[in-house]
């Protein structure tokens, strides 16, 4: 009884929801019989691990589902020990080198070495090539992504690489001309109601479309937040109901307060106290990327609905426009409402 | 004649005193000291009665001829005899004496009825001769400081003895003494005085002579009274002295009928004391006999001893200000004694009405302090050379008008009232508050710079203590208490009975106030204190008035030795014993009552002149800080109490042989604090700043015990080899005496100790596998080791302390070290401020080297160091001393006198103090600032905040680029960035406590939270298909629903459902406890506290009871089979098995791979289909 979310991923090309052509497009890569090296990218939540895997499946068929956790031990030059957990099957081995953070040169140049140097014993049967997958490849630091360069040349022959990465602006262009870049878009609202659709009625449960879609412009287009989002307000209240609450996660509710604690006064207190919140969301390991789109997100929905509540209230009344200029207290209840 | 060797070695102060009681010895003086009380109380008199004085002089004078004959003669005459010499060298002195002392019988006089002059003028000259040279000596001892005092008591005693025995002699000389030479008898008669008052020798005289009792009931007798009235002055010191002055009036003619009867007694005493003084050998007087005190100064001296056992303890300023003042006393006293004697002489039963009287008395003295002090700058104004002119009418009419002036405390000149101009203050009013949270809510100074800050003169508060409570309106309480310092004064914390003035401010303490009314302490306003600053007088300090006095003696005693350089012997001998370093050997020579009365009063450094340095060429050569080094473990700075350092040392080294016999071995338990004695240490470790005394303790102790020392410091190469070549054969050399020693003969024999100095200097090349060589070196030596280092962190260090006796040297505090200091001071004839020495040793951080460095430099050029110069020029030295990054912190914000003055330099400065944690405290702190510039508006405020956010920001980037490309140059543009541009911008009040920078907290948490993200990504990676952050944003608030919902809604029922769940997704109970708390939120509810306790345990039984299979290893795998009781004993061993092939197992079957671990229960292959199923 795993999550929807895993419980009905697709594993087959063929099975994918959307971006339909996309993937006949990577059968048809596939069934060649040779590839490039791959650089997927897109946004979290659009599917691209699900596409990898199930590039892999079309590849070397079944067995590439019977993974196994695997540990590797290095020893930097500087003396210093890492761990890093790979999982792989016979024929893939997936690996998330940033996990050693500015160490991961070495995980490259290691252990990428060790698997792609290694031919497979028997190529009639089988493939001639394993697949390195290679996961936040944008975190990679600089140097590992040169290390990375000349071993995607060299082992060409025994070896394909899968880059998988939200965005290439990180990657160097040396990289990027190596691989066959495949953008994963997010899907869109339309997409992503017919998957919620389709994976409540697999469990029997009805989902009123407007919550469907509800859920999924409040997951901003990720699909893997919708699903879990929408088991959660399934946790939450069973039979759904057309104006049912959607289930935030904590952080964000957390980040949407801070923000508004932002614009609600500027004093050298508030300044303190939303130093604190910054750290509490830091030390949860909200990446600092996510915070401040939060609050850029917030503040253009908050200057937004400011631009039309003072339009509002130019005609209508005059202290409440004079209220909100102050700032002192802006629309929370529009706020609170609002999809940011 | 030994009489004269004794003069000889007497020299100058001998000489004066002869002649100034010659002088005298018809009029009433019997000691010099009661002279100068005299003269100090009759001080407005006095120069009126030059004139007369000569006459009387001359009156009496022939008297004296016709009862002495040949006093004049011998004294003016017969230069042939060397004493005369010594005489000559005085008369400059004599003469200045002579007047005074002539001023003073004539104002004695006036008071006098008629008759009583001519009652004492008759009969009393050998009675008078007899006090006069009493208290000649006694007041050469007040003027040196009391050191001759001393000196002289000591030498009488032993010669009591001998004396006796020569009674018979001694009453023929004593006939020729009157006749020949008064001075002589004089000389003689000073040792007697004092000897009068030790108890054996006086008895046997009594028996006698019955003269001789009555001498010592007199003596006593002025004794008490004497002592008494000093502690009374105390108190009564600080009254205004124009009362006081009326009322010394009355006292004095008490004093100075008393006289007549005394007549008798005086006559025997003159037949005796000078028979005592004839035993007396220079020796005695000069020699190392300082130590030895006479009772006469009974009282004095217990107090000393008071001090002194404050000084085992710590060497505090206060007993230190006390010995002075007691000095002065002292010296002011023996003048009163002058005027008081004669009543005591009366009768014994008088003291009683002496002691009432003594208040007005007291009154009196502080007059008559104040007139000394005046008295002595003229004298010492008067060149030797112009002493005759003294006498003549000019100086006299001179003396005249000051009669007019009626009170030398008031008079105009002294009061300096110079307004100055207002000093613009832009202080944080905040100072004050910051110090205490509780003093939050008061407000700083309402109306700093409102008023004038007064010009006072010179130490016009010198002796005063205060204690400011309250909030003062215009001036901070620092200001206030360096405006206090500057003229002289002391602040102190807390009242106690010698506080002179409280200082009450706004909201003052309430205890304070109340104390200070059952003290009676005089409570004055800020007005009051600037009233008073402008109104006291000018006062020299005392320590600037020893040092005068100290320099006058060297230049007659110089004098002196050029004309009696013949027999050098005693001179020789007394030069030895000065530690003096002045610029002219010479000079140095003569100032031993300085060096011994310091050594009296204060002072660990100090030491009993034989300790002194071999000789006086020797020491000049010397720098302060080997000259003045510890001869003695009592002179160590605050090492003397009983739990201190060098004691615990001392006794660990003592009982080193005998524990090692014993073979007592180290305690188990390390951490015994202050009751660890180190016994079954091989090896003690010294460690402490620099600067505090750990190296010459090591040699002090060893030097007490008789320990040999071998000492191995930084400049000898100490490698692995060398230390087993060399040292191992030292530390293997007394094995034999051990064998046969049975730790009895060992005291007996040589034994030695190897000191290794600067051991935390043993790095690098040099000295490669020193630390580890020496540990080896302390496991097989046979000798003790003692280690010295600054830094007890080290690593190296730590791991040779595991095998010392661990020992931390404290910085002594700054009470310690200033009693020290202030006596060095002495020594040297440095005038400074004890304010100023606080300056600079607090600069120097306590660092006692430092500090004489520092003295020996800052006073080079010249002898005096004001309190202005020193506090410039500590603060220049201030500059090295390391910040704490909190102190830093407040300076780049604060805003005041001094960061105002600060440059771009001493701001950069200050960045790099702590370069790394100085950005983090400042980005810390930025927001509590209020800054001077952001006061007009909030937004002004708000602005600066940005900006300076920005900066920080910038300073941040630096820093990355600084880090990231070791580009360390950059380092002074983050300075800019990080420390400096914020502290411009938010220039203001810190009102708040600097705190720590909470991101470091915050940071290692979320490292934590990191590695547990990053364990249960890696735990449920089979499942999942998100990277850390997706699973982090996107999976865990679901999760943690799932996980909790069901046990929240269902309790026990749904534990099954919890449980399928967590083995679906490969989750160990200990992930489930860390999401949960990773998931935790101020703003959401605790789950944890949600669920009832019986639900929890029914989860973590239903948990345990069975075994959960994951695809990783855990390791606290093997706890949780140890709890199930399925689990047998062989499947450890397959387990572990799997552990180690885990790694090294290529083979092909993943599945078994995994499965090895999920064998454990033997029956999951449904794991492995739904590991499938999910992929």
């Amino acid at each position: 009884m795993s999550l929807w979310v895993d419980k009905y991923r697709p594993t087959t090309l063929n099975k994918l929801d959307y971006h339909k052509d996309q993937a006949t497009l990577l059968k048809k890569l596939v069934n060649r019989g040779d590839f490039p090296h791959l650089l997927i990218h897109g946004p979290s939540g659009a599917g691209k691990k699900t596409r990898v895997m199930a590039l892999l499946r079309e590849l070397y068929g079944n067995s590439v589902d019977k993974l196994s956790n695997r540990v590797y031990n290095f020893v930097t030059p500087s003396k210093k020990k890492l761990d890093i957990m790979t999982i792989s099957s016979n024929y893939h081995i997936e690996v998330n080198p940033s996990d050693v953070g500015v160490q991961d040169r070495v995980v490259i140049q290691e252990l990428i070495k060790t698997v792609a140097e290694v031919n497979q014993l028997e190529t009639s049967s089988q493939r001639d090539f394993k697949v390195i997958v290679l996961n936040e490849v944008d975190r990679l630091t600089k140097d590992a992504q040169h290390a990375l360069r000349r071993t995607m040349e060299k082992y060409i022959s025994t070896c394909r690489i899968i880059l998988i990465c939200n965005s290439t602006s990180k990657v160097i262009p040396a990289i990027k001309s190596r691989c066959l870049g495949i953008r994963v878009p997010a899907p869109s609202i339309d997409q992503m109601c017919q998957v919620l659709q389709m994976v409540c009625k697999k469990e029997g449960l009805v989902l009123p479309s407007e919550l469907a879609k509800k859920i999924s412009e409040s997951s901003r287009r990720n699909m893997r937040r919708a699903l879990l989002m929408c088991e959660a307000c399934k946790v939450q209240q069973y039979p759904f109901s057309v104006d049912q609450e959607v289930v935030e996660p904590d952080w964000k509710l957390y980040l949407q307060e801070t923000a508004a604690m932002m614009v609600q006064q500027q004093s050298p207190q508030r300044l303190l106290e939303v130093r604190e919140r910054l750290y509490e969301l830091l030390t949860h390991c909200i990446p600092p990327d996510i915070i401040m789109k939060g609050f850029t997100n917030f503040f253009f929905f908050f200057f937004f609905t400011w631009l039309c509540f003072s339009e509002l209230s130019a005609t209508d009344n005059i202290t409440e426009m004079s209220q909100v200029s102050h700032g002192s207290t802006p629309p929370l209840i529009a706020l609170k409402r609002g999809h940011w | 004649m030994d009489i004269r060797k004794y003069f000889h070695s007497a020299g100058s102060r001998a000489a004066k005193t002869t002649s100034v009681s010659v002088n005298k010895t018809e009029s009433l003086n019997n000691s010099k000291g009661r002279n100068n009380i005299l003269q100090s109380q009759l001080i407005t008199e006095k120069n009126d009665d030059n004139n007369n004085n000569k006459e009387q002089l001359e009156k009496k004078e022939p008297k004296l001829n016709k009862s002495i004959p040949k006093l004049n003669d011998t004294r003016h005459e017969e230069p042939s005899s060397e004493f005369i010499h010594k005489k000559y060298n005085g008369v400059s002195e004599e003469k200045s004496d002579r007047k005074e002392l002539g001023k003073k019988k004539e104002v004695v006089k006036e008071k006098e009825s008629p008759k009583e002059r001519e009652i004492k003028k008759k009969p009393d000259e050998h009675k008078q001769r007899d006090k006069t040279q009493k208290k000649l000596s006694g007041k050469s001892g007040a003027h040196k400081e009391d050191k001759g005092k001393e000196k002289l008591n000591a030498s009488p005693e032993k010669k009591y003895e001998e004396e006796h025995n020569k009674k018979i002699e001694q009453k023929k000389v004593v006939v020729d003494f009157d006749t020949s030479s008064k001075s002589k008898k004089i000389k003689k008669q000073n040792p007697s005085d004092e000897d009068y008052s030790s108890d054996d020798m006086p008895q046997k005289i009594k028996k006698k002579s019955k003269r001789l009792k009555k001498l010592q009931l007199s003596d006593s007798d002025s004794e008490e009274v004497e002592f008494k009235p000093k502690l009374q002055k105390r108190r009564s010191k600080f009254y205004e002295s124009d009362e006081e002055n009326r009322a010394n009036k009355s006292p004095i003619k008490n004093f100075l009928k008393p006289k007549m009867t005394n007549e008798n007694m005086s006559a025997s005493k003159v037949k005796k004391s000078p028979v005592k003084a004839k035993v007396i050998s220079v020796a005695d007087f000069f020699g190392s006999s300082s130590v030895q005190r006479t009772e006469r100064k009974a009282v004095s001296a217990s107090k000393r001893k008071v001090s002194g056992s404050c000084e085992d303890e710590f060497h505090d300023d206060d007993d230190f200000a006390a010995t002075l003042e007691l000095l002065d006393m002292q010296e002011a006293q023996v003048k009163k004694m002058k005027v008081e004697t004669p009543e005591n002489h009366k009768t014994p039963t008088k003291k009683e009405a002496n002691l009432q009287k003594s208040e007005d008395i007291l009154e009196s003295r502080i007059a008559g302090k104040l007139a000394i002090k005046m008295e002595k700058r003229e004298t010492l104004k008067i060149s030797p050379k112009k002493a005759e002119e003294a006498l003549s009418p000019s100086k006299n009419t001179g003396g005249l008008n000051k009669k007019n002036v009626p009170v030398p405390i008031i008079s105009p000149k002294k009061k300096i009232d110079i307004p100055e101009t207002p000093v613009q203050k832009m202080q944080s009013p905040s100072e004050n508050r910051s110090a205490y949270k509780a003093y939050l809510n008061r407000d700083g100074p309402r109306a700093l710079g409102s008023k004038e800050i007064p010009q006072g003169a010179d130490n016009c508060l010198e002796g005063l203590t205060f204690v400011i409570t309250g909030v003062l309106e215009s001036i901070e309480r620092d200001e206030a208490k360096s405006l206090i310092e500057r003229y002289g004064g002391k602040v102190t914390g807390s009242l106690s009975g010698r506080t002179s003035y409280i200082v009450i401010g706004r909201d003052a303490g309430e205890a304070k106030l109340k104390r200070a009314m059952s003290l009676k302490t005089k409570q004055i306003d800020e007005d009051g204190l600037f009233d008073l600053i402008r109104i006291k007088p000018a006062k020299k300090s005392k320590y600037l008035i020893n040092a005068e006095k100290a320099e006058k003696e060297t230049r007659t005693k110089k004098e002196e030795i050029k004309l009696s350089k013949s027999k050098m012997e005693s001179p020789s001998k007394t030069s030895k014993k000065s530690p003096q370093k002045g610029r002219s050997p010479r000079k140095s020579s003569p100032q031993k009552p300085v060096p011994s009365m310091s050594s009296d009063t204060v002072s660990s450094r100090s030491c009993p002149s034989t300790t002194k340095g071999p000789d006086d060429d020797n020491n000049e050569s010397l720098l302060w800080v080997d000259k003045y080094k510890p001869k003695s473990l009592k002179q160590i700075i605050g090492q003397n109490g009983e739990k201190s350092i060098a004691k615990k040392l001392l006794n660990w080294l003592k009982n080193w042989q005998s524990n090692r016999a014993a073979n007592v071995k180290p305690p188990s338990n390390r951490f015994l604090g202050a009751n660890d004695t180190g016994a079954g240490m091989k090896a003690a470790l010294l460690s402490g700043p620099p600067g505090v005394g750990k190296t010459t303790t090591a040699h002090l102790v060893c030097q007490e015990i008789g320990f040999s020392v071998v000492e191995m410091n930084a400049s000898d190469t100490r490698s692995k080899s060398c230390l087993q070549s060399e040292v191992m054969t030292l530390l293997q050399n007394s094995s034999l005496v051990d064998f046969c020693g049975n730790g009895k003969s060992i005291t007996s024999r040589i034994k030695h100790c190897l000191i290794m100095d600067e051991v935390d200097g043993m790095a690098g090349n040099e000295d490669r596998g020193g630390v580890a060589e020496l540990i080896h070196l302390i496991k097989t030596s046979k000798i003790p080791i003692i280690c010295l280092c600054n830094d007890r962190q080290h690593p190296k260090i730590r791991s040779l302390v595991n095998y010392c006796f661990d020992l931390r040297f404290q910085r002594p505090r700054v009470e310690q070290i200033k009693a020290a200091m202030m006596t060095l001071a002495f020594r040297e004839g440095l005038k400074i401020s004890p304010p100023a020495l606080n300056e600079i040793i607090v600069a120097a951080n306590q660092d006692i080297r430092q500090i004489i460095y520092n003295l020996s430099m800052l006073t080079s050029t010249a002898k005096n160091l004001s309190y202005d110069e020193a506090k410039s020029n500590s603060q220049k030295a201030k500059k090295d001393i390391k910040l704490s990054p909190f102190d830093v912190c407040r300076q780049v914000f604060v805003g005041n006198e001094e960061t105002k003055k600060m440059t771009l330099d001493d701001k950069t400065d200050l960045f790099f103090h702590d370069y790394q944690l100085n950005p983090l405290f400042v980005q810390e702190n930025y927001p509590y600032v209020h800054p001077y510039a952001g006061r007009a508006s909030m937004s002004h405020h708000l602005s600066l905040l940005a900006y300076t956010a920005e900066s920080i920001c910038d300073g941040d980037l630096v820093d990355r680029l600084i880090r990231q490309q070791q580009n360390w140059g950059l380092l002074p543009l983050e300075a800019m960035y990080a420390s400096v541009l914020p502290g411009e911008y938010m220039r203001g009040n810190v009102s708040h406590m600097v705190s720590f920078p909470r991101w470091l907290g915050k940071f290692s948490t979320r490292n934590k939270n990191e590695h547990i993200l990053q364990e249960l990504c890696s735990h449920m990676r089979l499942c999942i298909s998100s990277d850390k952050r997706g699973f982090n944003l996107d999976y865990l608030p679901c999760l943690r629903q799932h996980l909790t919902k069901p046990l929240q809604e269902h309790d026990k029922d749904g534990v099954p459902e919890v449980i399928k769940l967590m083995d679906d997704y490969d989750i160990i109970k200990e992930d489930y406890d860390n999401m949960m708390e990773f998931t935790k939120w101020p703003n959401t509810v605790d789950y944890s506290k949600t669920l009832s306790s019986s639900t929890k345990a029914a989860f973590t039984r239903a948990y345990n009871k069975e075994s959960h299979m994951t695809p990783y290893s855990t390791g606290i795998l093997s706890k949780k089979h140890n709890r199930s009781a399925q689990v047998s004993a062989n499947f450890f061993k397959e387990e572990d098995a799997a552990d180690n092939q885990e790694e090294d197992d290529n083979t092909d079957d993943i599945e078994i791979d995994t499965m090895i671990k999920k064998k454990k229960t033997g029956k999951d292959k449904k794991i492995k289909s739904s590991s499938k199923g999910k992929s």
